[in-house]
């Protein structure tokens, strides 16, 4: 397998996303998920990035289309697989977060990263930890661990999100999964 | 019940283990980044040889990675 540079154009990838914004597709942007929780922690496996975003121009349609940012991916030569944009290497997913108030203040509230000479928006380690408790799955319920047993979460702040978004009694109810090892 | 010997060797685990995890956690997002490729890169080649060796296929998601990093970029 060839060898690219350390970051494999991750810096390409930041490009395509701000020229996108500048074109007028998307609004503000965050990287979320397994990514989110690398830039954030360590490094776990993951083949996608997951980019949260806001539509620039809102759909009548009460179906979300994503049309925009596929035409614009297909004007600029990127390949498509189902759910993903390949863009310079990368499998990006692009996720409308408008419909959900939990999303939607994960990105108006996103950290700002370093990544070599590029600024990138990241989804703060709180609200990750409340996206990962309302979705619930196996591998979310691992990255809440992960970041609890990291010692580094502003556990005022995380109630505030978790009393905001109704996910008190879920967090009560699952948080014996993120106990620390004994 | 564990006896002294099985504590201390638990211990003496959970500091390793404690210690390799703040290493990883202090590097720079581009070091992180770096990493995180090398990670995908060898679980690819892992599943390679998996399959190589009469074992289970290479699972669809990891096939898409390939084809993204290396085929139609």
């Amino acid at each position: 397998m060839n060898n690219q540079s350390s970051t494999a154009n991750l810096d390409k990838v930041v490009g395509v996303l701000e020229a996108m914004r500048n074109a007028g597709i998307i609004e503000k942007y965050a990287i979320g998920g397994a990514f989110a929780a690398i830039l954030h922690n360590e490094p776990i496996s993951t083949i996608d990035l997951d980019i949260f975003f806001f539509l620039a121009e809102k759909n009548e349609s009460p179906i979300l289309s994503l049309n925009a940012i596929y035409d614009y991916a297909k004007n600029q030569g990127f390949f498509f697989d189902h759910e993903f944009v390949n863009i310079h290497g990368w499998l990006v997913q692009f996720v409308e977060a408008s419909h959900s108030p939990l999303w939607t203040e994960a990105i108006e509230n996103a950290d700002s990263i370093s990544i070599d000479d590029s600024e990138i928006s990241v989804i703060g380690k709180e609200h990750l930890v409340a996206m990962w408790l309302l979705a619930g799955r196996a591998k979310d319920y691992q990255k809440i661990a992960m970041f609890r047993e990291a010692e580094f979460l502003d556990e005022a702040k995380l109630v505030g999100i978790l009393e905001r978004h109704d996910l008190m009694s879920k967090w009560s109810r699952e948080k014996w999964r993120f106990a620390d090892e004994e | 019940m564990k006896n002294d010997l099985q504590m201390e060797v638990i211990a003496d685990l959970k500091r390793r283990k404690k210690t390799s995890r703040e290493f990883l956690r202090n590097l720079s997002p581009s070091e992180k980044i770096a990493r995180l490729v090398d990670l995908q890169q060898r679980y690819y080649e892992m599943l390679e040889v998996r399959q190589r060796n009469g074992g289970r296929k290479i699972p669809e998601k990891w096939r898409k990675w390939y084809q993204a990093r290396y085929e139609n970029v």
